[in-house]
């Protein structure tokens, strides 16, 4: 029977299907079992294997989106059920944006979603978010790493705004800052003083997890 | 000649038939009425509420009934001009030309002189600007990339002034957020006419806004648009759903979605502004899923560009488009076969303006060379969508029986008169023989047009502005960088 409600959440991760999969995690509070082994071994297994997918290229980005939304659903039932103490090992928690004055969201909403999707816990802020929103966010939450997204040349300044913010709040030395949007470079990244610089979602997951190491 | 003349143009390609049109159209009408769009900008929301729509301030969205829609249809001019600082450089939009504008508003170039990739500055905008004058089949100029080395809430403006200042064209451009840089750009055009009524009357600029699909008007480039329309600056908006993304996957999903906005568009601008010109437009293309990148060479991306044209035709609106997009990261073969490609359509399609020239790396990547193979990529289309024209004179029955079996047509004057319009001339295609190519260096054509571009820019001058009206823009600029910093 655990084997199985393991195998049902996983499936349902491979599968693509959010109604089984919170089917599923009702399940498993109903029954009793570990909730902790059900996110790590039934669900996050399950989302382990769509991300190598998407990595090589066998799937498509929906698939993926849609993984990351039967793992975010399910978690939503079963983390209250965690016994006290007990804290689902999150690779890190991740505060990503779009500058303020900017609209542009595709791009960070897909590197928010494979940041999820590879076992970050993120706070996606969306768009034109201010400075202060940034800052708050990342001192509520802890986060490890703020990534922040810019596609017009005009709002990459927000980004200097933000880093001199978090210094001034004291939480630079906390936060790893990572960048990226179409203008955006490396080479901005250094001048800004931001840790990283990456240019699709793939890599700003492999930037994401090298900071943390 | 900067027109290219299309009253003889074999193509009108067919990619939807009346019927499918009207589809469109009345798909479009409910998508308006029943769903409607947001409006972020309460002068906007405003308008469209005296007019007569459905709306929730709260949530700031716009139910648009039918008759709205086609009363600012009715209300909005069929053909316009589009001015030019000289103007013999004046673009009359009747259908009957097509007209090549460059690509705008990139980020990066690659530098002429050291090949290094690098962020753009001012300098490379005036040289891209002086570059697109020279080139006769370039019709608009719009500031192909950014001057990054100037002031960010101020740059809108110090683009705007290189760009008149280097080219004697009409200058298009995209770049504008708030009604604010809107006045100070409509302030600096009216210096290089002579004042605001005669801006008016020969609108040397006009500017472009994109919506935010799905079915959403942002604040400040709407109260922007609104702002240029009452100045009698030509606008139009911008759609750019992302089949898959930000609109239906399927193309005919996508078009509807994009339509929507560009009608909610015209219906707020001849609301505020009755009558003031407007052109018709999308960028609608797909979203690639498995690299998670908006495509600009793709087929669909063709197949959108089209189909938009048809509506630009059906709704009898000035139109322009993209096209000769790219996503390759230099110039080269894939940029141009990509060009080619998609240029295809849009030429073929009958636009009246065709854009795109210039720039690769999905319109951010400035570069000389590719702004000079893809006029002639967009003069060897063009000749394709011409095809063959026969009459009396062309058939040459009479010079035949002259010339006999065994002659030749060398030193003809039927040969004299047409030879300049019935072929194609190319001024960067190699023909040579192998041996002539070989010792002219064997060059590539990405090399052909770097010569090319050095010899323009060592040889070419626009006709400078006057000096009192290029200190008075440069006092525009310097009053709008301490207003607009201090707006930021
Ligand atoms: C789609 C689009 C829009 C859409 C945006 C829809 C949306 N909801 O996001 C719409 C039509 C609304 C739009 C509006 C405007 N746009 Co626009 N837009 C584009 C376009 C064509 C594609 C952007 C995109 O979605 N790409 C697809 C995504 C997946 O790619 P991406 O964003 O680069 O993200 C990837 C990477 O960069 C990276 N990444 C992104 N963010 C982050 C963050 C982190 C932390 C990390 C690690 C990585 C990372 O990973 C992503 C996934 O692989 C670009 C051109 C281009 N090629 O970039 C112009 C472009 C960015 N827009 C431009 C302009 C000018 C505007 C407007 C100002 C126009 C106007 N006057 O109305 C407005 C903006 C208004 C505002 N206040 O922001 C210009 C900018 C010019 C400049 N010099 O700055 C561009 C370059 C086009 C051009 N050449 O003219 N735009």
């Amino acid at each position: 029977m655990p084997e199985n409600i393991l195998n049902r959440l996983k499936d349902a991760v491979l599968k693509y299907d959010v109604e089984s999969a919170v089917e599923a995690a009702n399940e498993v509070i109903k029954t009793g079992f570990d909730p902790l082994e059900a996110i790590e071994q039934g669900l996050g297994d399950g989302l382990r294997i769509v991300g190598e997918k998407f990595e090589a290229g066998e799937i498509f980005l929906p698939e993926l989106m849609i993984a990351a939304q039967a793992m975010k659903q399910s978690l939503a039932i079963l983390k209250p059920a965690l016994t006290e103490g007990t804290s689902i090992k999150a690779l890190g928690r991740v505060v990503i944006g779009t500058v303020e004055g900017d609209i542009h969201d595709i791009g960070k909403t897909i590197v928010a979603a494979m940041l999820t999707a590879s076992g970050f816990e993120v706070y996606d802020l969306g768009c034109d978010t201010p400075t202060s929103k940034f800052v708050d966010t990342v001192k509520d939450v802890e986060a490890d790493i703020i990534g922040m997204s810019a596609l017009l040349t005009t709002t990459m300044p927000k980004m200097t705004e933000v880093v001199n913010a978090l210094n001034k709040a004291g939480l630079r030395d906390k936060v790893k800052v990572v960048v990226g949007g179409a203008p955006v470079s490396a080479a901005w990244a250094k001048e800004i003083k931001a840790d990283a610089y990456a240019e699709d979602a793939i890599a700003a997951v492999n930037v994401a997890k090298k900071l943390l190491q | 000649m900067i027109g290219f003349d299309t009253t003889s143009q074999l193509s009108s390609c067919h990619i939807l038939d009346k019927e499918a049109l009207d589809a469109i159209h009345h798909a479009t009408l409910e998508v308006l009425e029943k769903t409607g769009v947001i409006v972020e900008s309460d002068e906007a929301l405003g308008i469209l509420d005296e007019a007569g729509c459905t709306v929730d301030h709260r949530r700031h969205l716009a139910l648009i009934p039918p008759h709205l829609v086609k009363e600012a249809l009715t209300r909005k001019p069929k053909r316009i001009t589009l001015n030019a600082r000289k103007p013999k450089n004046d673009l009359k939009l009747d259908g009957s030309q097509m007209f090549l504008c460059t690509d705008g508003s990139g980020t990066h170039t690659i530098d002429l002189e050291t090949g290094e990739r690098r962020s753009s500055i001012k300098e490379d905008l005036a040289m891209s600007a002086k570059i697109a004058d020279h080139i006769e089949a370039i019709g608009v100029y719009w500031p192909m990339i950014t001057s990054q080395d100037m002031p960010a809430p101020a740059r809108v403006l110090h683009d705007l002034e290189t760009s008149i200042a280097n080219t004697e064209k009409h200058v298009m451009f995209e770049t504008t957020t708030t009604p604010d840089e809107a006045r100070f750009q409509i302030e600096i055009a009216a210096l290089a006419v002579g004042g605001k009524e005669e801006l008016k009357r020969r609108p040397i600029i006009s500017s472009c806004h994109c919506t935010i699909a799905p079915l959403k008007h942002d604040k400040g480039p709407t109260e922007a648009a609104i702002e240029f329309s009452r100045a009698g600056v030509p606008v139009y908006f911008l759609p750019m759903p992302q089949a898959g993304a930000t609109g239906p996957i399927t193309l005919a999903g996508s078009t509807v979605v994009g339509n929507a906005e560009s009608l909610s568009g015209l219906v707020i601008i001849q609301m505020a502004a009755p009558g003031a010109p407007m052109l018709y437009s999308s960028e609608a293309s797909n979203f690639d899923m498995k690299n998670l990148r908006w495509c600009a060479g793709s087929p669909e991306c063709g197949l959108l560009t089209a189909v938009s044209s048809e509506l630009a035709r059906y709704y009898e609106m000035p139109s322009t488009s993209a096209g000769f997009s790219t996503d390759a990261k230099m110039p080269g073969a894939q940029a141009c076969y990509e060009k080619a490609v998609t240029g295809t359509l849009p030429v073929f399609a009958g636009y009246d303006i065709v854009g795109g020239l210039g720039l690769l790396d999905a319109c951010t990547l400035f570069t000389p060379e590719q702004l000079i193979i893809d006029a002639e990529i967009a003069g060897m289309l063009h000749q394709l969508a011409q095809g063959i024209e026969v009459n009396e004179e062309t058939l040459a029955v009479d010079l035949i029986h002259k010339i006999g079996p065994g002659g030749n047509y060398l030193t003809e004057k039927h040969t004299l008169e047409h030879m300049r319009k019935e072929h194609f001339i190319p001024e960067l295609a190699d023909r040579h023989s192998y041996e002539a190519w070989k010792k002219a260096g064997s060059k590539t054509t990405v090399e052909a047009a770097r010569k090319k571009a050095k010899e323009i820019l060592k040889e070419h001058q626009p006709a400078p502005l006057e000096k009192d009206v290029q200190k008075e823009m440069g006092e525009i600029i310097r009053k709008a960088e301490r207003q607009l910093i201090r707006n930021t």
